[in-house]
């Protein structure tokens, strides 16, 4: 590819006019390199250039400033600070008009994070509530656990009862006429003893059917946190700009 | 570098839609100043050229506020400030700068730009009683080091105290 480089040519050696034209060429060409650094300097008035070379410079200032002022605001935004706003002033045209867009994006930016800000905010306070049901649910199932065994005992106890009962009604039948209200009390013994072995099995029952809800219910909040934690962890992922895959 | 020049105390103005630049080296002299900067603050391109460029410092403005943004801008920040220039003349402008520093490829600072806007009356009404306050404090010492060291805490403390960052409170203002 050819390219001419004109500021490496040399200035005519005679002729004002010329070394003007060298000027306005070299600096435009550097200006089209992306160096928008270089101005023409000590500009002679009265040269019939000197309009046109002012004009040059203007445009490179307004370039610059744009160039800057864009810069600025962006890099502001993508740090997460979104009040470095382009500033308008000065900024005519296709310039203001730019650096308008720039704005309306850096604001809708800003208020995207702080809604999102915001739902980190309610998810947070989700994973506290989840986490305490969590605990809860544990407890529970370690209640059931407790009651689970105390009727056993209970089951136990109405078991042994209701032999002690018969063995007391077989010993009042020995002993004849004067065991008669002794059997009576037995009898009522061994109802008790019967009762209670039944309302054990039900208790039973019910702490089996609890066994399962609260099994049930520590299975779906477990998964409910495992997704909230999976969202907390892609979010971070995403802010510091890494994929979820490359952290281990 | 400052002139002698007496203060006139008659302010000049500048289009909207204007913007004042100037380039400066690492030292602060002047390497490029742009028509609305020459014609604003009464030079020619000639006198300018290669001076300090406090040659437009007005004696209204606070040292702390240089001593901060020069802090910042070595840091390479961007700074904002409110600043009165003082004309070749006497006559003072009210300016809002934007100062940058220019980085070469290793990202060294090899020059400073500032753009100066027109500053809007919310700032001017905020800034110009804040600088009276930290002036009047600075005229309390002798040295230039001895009143920056004077007043800039009182200026961090003034932001502290709006619960702002100085960027934020520049927005605010230029709003």
């Amino acid at each position: 590819m050819t390219t001419l480089d004109y500021s490496t040519q040399a200035p005519p050696s005679s002729g004002s006019d010329s070394k003007w034209i060298h000027e306005a060429t070299r600096v435009c060409t550097s200006a089209a390199q992306g160096d928008l650094e270089a101005r023409i300097l000590n500009i002679d008035e009265k040269s019939e250039f000197a309009p046109m070379l002012h004009a040059i410079n203007h445009l490179l200032d307004m370039t610059d400033a744009f160039v800057r002022e864009a810069g600025a605001s962006l890099s502001f935004a993508s740090e997460g600070k979104y009040f470095r706003r382009v500033l308008p002033e000065g900024l005519l045209g296709t310039f203001g008009q730019a650096g308008a867009i720039i704005n309306a994006a850096t604001i809708q930016m800003g208020a995207e994070a702080s809604q999102l800000h915001e739902a980190e905010q309610e998810r947070g306070e989700l994973i506290n509530d989840i986490t305490a049901a969590k605990d809860v649910s544990s407890d529970l199932a370690q209640s059931t656990e407790d009651i689970e065994k105390m009727s056993g005992v209970i089951s136990t106890i109405a078991y042994r009862t209701n032999l002690l009962a018969l063995n007391a009604t077989i010993e009042a039948a020995r002993v004849g006429e004067a065991g008669k209200g002794f059997a009576v009390v037995a009898d009522e013994v061994k109802k008790l003893a019967n009762q209670s072995a039944e309302v054990t099995k039900e208790i039973q029952t019910n702490v089996a059917a609890i066994k399962v809800a609260s099994t049930e219910t520590v299975g779906s909040i477990d998964r409910i946190w495992k997704v909230l934690d999976h969202q907390v962890k892609a979010r971070d992922a995403a802010v510091s700009g890494k994929a979820l895959d490359t952290e281990d | 570098m400052t002139t002698d020049t007496p203060l006139t105390g008659n302010e000049r103005f500048f289009d909207e839609d204007e913007i004042i630049v100037s380039k400066t080296d690492t030292k602060g002299r002047i390497t490029y100043a742009n028509r609305v900067f020459l014609r604003v603050a009464g030079y020619t391109e000639a006198e300018v050229m290669g001076k300090a460029h406090n040659i437009i410092r007005h004696p209204d403005m606070p040292r702390c506020v240089f001593r901060f943004l020069w802090d910042r801008i070595a840091d390479k920040h961007e700074v904002f400030a409110y600043v009165v220039n003082k004309c070749k003349n006497g006559d003072h402008y009210w300016v809002f700068a934007h100062v940058t520093p220019t980085l070469d490829h290793n990202g060294r600072i090899i020059g400073y730009h500032s753009s100066r806007r027109v500053p809007s009356q919310t700032a001017l009404d905020t800034v110009k009683p804040l600088y009276k306050e930290l002036l009047e404090l600075e005229s309390r010492y002798r040295t230039p080091r001895e009143q920056w060291q004077a007043s800039l805490p009182v200026l961090v403390e003034k932001l502290e105290s709006m619960g702002v960052t100085y960027d934020e409170l520049i927005f605010k203002l230029c709003a």
